[in-house]
């Protein structure tokens, strides 16, 4: 017989109290894990489809502005010394030191045509990078993909009186209407959106671009770093971050890890609570036995290590069951809290982490016990003493 | 030297509002193979004595010396060693450990300890007392009175402590099962054992060397069990 062998007898004597110990900790670990987890997943899941949220970087040329205003009535402005923006300017932004998280560059040239006696805004985009950008998109009609498709906005479509399948002459070139944009409540509704190359060779600006949409997504660095990246490649060019949808989701997986951080927390808080009254309170019921260890020879720390014992085997098992219900529920609930679809598996490293921590924090819940049993006399195995 | 020696032990209980002087400037020795009596009425304070012979109660002043080292100088680690060391005690509600078997009560000052053969030391020990390996398994609730006072018999002795320190051990059994605990006392202190027994009860007293009589914390009396008769 050993120390350990009184310990798990105890735990297995107490068992309304080993039960409640052991579910307090398998709950918390639960939780805690299944927070985590879900949080992480909601973090990769916008680095793996961070070009389903649009662009977060727009970039412009640099261009130097004087506002024009007398009186205070602003009349205008003035731009000059405009450096346009180049095709090989893509290879420059996918070449910066964190080029790796750059998932979408889609150039624009935007310039104004006059259709059918109405004037309207043009935009040359690479339709294939552009459909990826822009996932929220409803086209009524085909998608456009080659060099003769246009594609409408709303407003636009209904200004120039144009439908699917209809052919448009943009600068004495006839195009077809390949699909008309459904409302986006946006500039994108008034526009007409044509190839780029074709755009580039009816306006004769051959591999010009107004600006780049870039879509880009750092997990360890802030958007600004990569931003700052550009902005040293292309002097020539503006770079600006754009909150938009990924950036408004990050600030609310930021929340919800916040959140998930402070629930953690009380969720650990109240489990040590739990723990040590539960161990106080053992310990004030076993205080004749405590006192026949003591009196039959054994030292402090020996009735320290048989407190502390019993409630480190059962953080161990609450931990393992912890991990087990986690390992369950974090997919479903990731669904239902995050919109993730696919969820990170419990990894060797996070079950040694979850159950290290769990008895890490037993074990600070069960010294104060531990220390107030080490204490007690032996003459409480005399009762009359 | 004797094997117990108690020097001026004085024993005060509560604060200087309310002080309660449990023991008087006791001072006796018991030699091994002693089989000796504290007697006395309630609140004459032998169980107070006998939980300072213990070395588990510091008295307020005067000394403790066990096989000539002085106890309450030790630090409470080393105390705890001396008890497992010197003394096996004998409680009056026997006080097994009620979810440990029988065998392992036996084993419970052994299992502190690094060497092996720990088993078969309790065993040797049960067999002594009359209590079989079968029996040994058994829980202390599935054992009669007699057997549970046997193997907290078997427990004091297993260290093989010099001193045997017994609290009014049969006061909770039946006569016939105080017997038998009586009997292995007397054959303890004839092994070599010093024996020293709490009782209140005259009849516990028929096989001891001595009777040490308190009262009101002072020994009034230390001689035969003939020559100090208790008053009820």
């Amino acid at each position: 017989m050993r120390l350990s062998s009184i310990a798990f007898r105890n735990v297995r004597r107490h068992l309304w109290r080993s039960a409640l110990v052991f579910v307090v900790i398998a709950a918390s670990v639960a939780v805690v894990t299944s927070l985590y987890l879900v949080t992480r997943s909601a973090e990769r899941d916008l680095e793996n489809k961070v070009d389903e949220y649009g662009a977060n970087i727009v970039v412009v040329p640099r261009s130097e502005e004087l506002p024009l205003s007398y009186g205070g009535v602003q009349v205008g402005g003035l731009t000059y010394d405009v450096e346009p923006l180049h095709m090989d300017d893509i290879a420059v932004i996918r070449g910066i030191e964190n080029g790796e998280n750059i998932n979408l560059v889609a150039p624009k040239l935007v310039d104004s045509a006059e259709v059918g006696g109405v004037r309207v805004l043009t935009v040359g985009v690479d339709w294939a990078s552009e459909l990826s950008l822009k996932r929220w998109w409803t086209v009524v009609g085909t998608s456009p993909s080659g060099a003769g498709d246009v594609l409408l906005g709303d407003r636009a479509a209904r200004h120039l009186g144009l439908g699917p399948g209809d052919p448009v002459e943009v600068r004495g070139e006839r195009l077809t209407v390949a699909g008309v944009l459904e409302p986006t409540g946006t500039q994108e509704d008034d526009l007409l959106f044509l190839d780029l190359g074709v755009a580039q060779r009816l306006w004769d600006r051959p591999d010009e671009v107004s600006f780049f949409e870039v879509a880009a997504w750092c997990a360890t660095c802030p958007i600004e770093d990569i931003n700052a990246q550009i902005s040293a490649e292309m002097p020539y060019a503006r770079v600006s971050a754009v909150l938009k949808a990924a950036e408004s989701r990050r600030i609310l997986i930021g929340q919800f890890r916040l959140f998930t951080l402070v629930l953690s927390v009380l969720m650990v808080l109240v489990g040590c609570l739990i723990v040590l009254v539960s161990t106080l309170s053992s310990v004030r019921a076993r205080r004749g036995e405590i006192g026949i260890f003591r009196s039959v020879g054994y030292r402090r720390q020996h009735i320290f290590k048989i407190i502390l014992l019993e409630n480190l085997a059962l953080a161990l098992v609450g931990g393992l069951a912890g991990l087990l219900v986690a390992a369950v529920v974090h997919a479903p609930m990731a669904r239902a809290v995050a919109q993730v679809r696919e969820t990170m598996p419990l990894s060797p490293t996070d079950l040694a982490l979850a159950l290290v921590a769990s008895l890490l924090v037993v074990l600070a819940a069960s010294l104060y016990p531990a220390g107030r049993a080490a204490a007690l006399s032996p003459t409480l195995a005399m009762k009359r003493v | 030297m004797a094997l117990i020696e108690v020097d001026g032990v004085r024993k005060e209980y509560g604060d200087a509002a309310c002080r309660v002087v449990a023991l008087h400037e006791v001072s006796l020795e018991v030699e091994a193979g002693e089989y000796a009596a504290i007697m006395g009425p309630s609140g004459s304070g032998k169980t107070t004595l006998l939980s300072i012979l213990g070395a588990m109660n510091p008295p307020t002043s005067g000394s403790l010396r066990i096989d000539g080292i002085d106890v309450y100088d030790l630090s409470q680690e080393r105390q705890a060693d001396l008890r497992r060391e010197y003394i096996g005690f004998v409680f009056q509600q026997l006080e097994l450990v009620p979810y440990l078997s029988a065998l392992e009560n036996v084993m419970l000052p052994l299992a502190i300890l690094k060497e092996g053969g720990k088993r078969e030391r309790a065993l040797e020990v049960l067999a002594r007392v009359g209590i079989d390996e079968q029996k040994g398994r058994r829980l202390p609730s599935e054992l009669s009175g007699g057997e549970q006072g046997r193997v907290a018999i078997a427990r004091a002795i297993v260290n093989d402590p010099p001193i045997i320190l017994a609290d009014e051990p049969v006061g909770s059994l039946d006569t016939s099962t105080g017997r038998q605990i009586l009997d292995q006392l007397r054959t303890l202190a004839d092994g070599g054992h010093a024996v020293v027994m709490v009782t209140h009860n005259p009849d516990s007293t028929a096989d001891v060397d001595r009777v040490i009589q308190i009262l009101d914390g002072s020994v009034s009396c230390d001689d035969g069990p003939k020559f100090c008769a208790i008053p009820n």
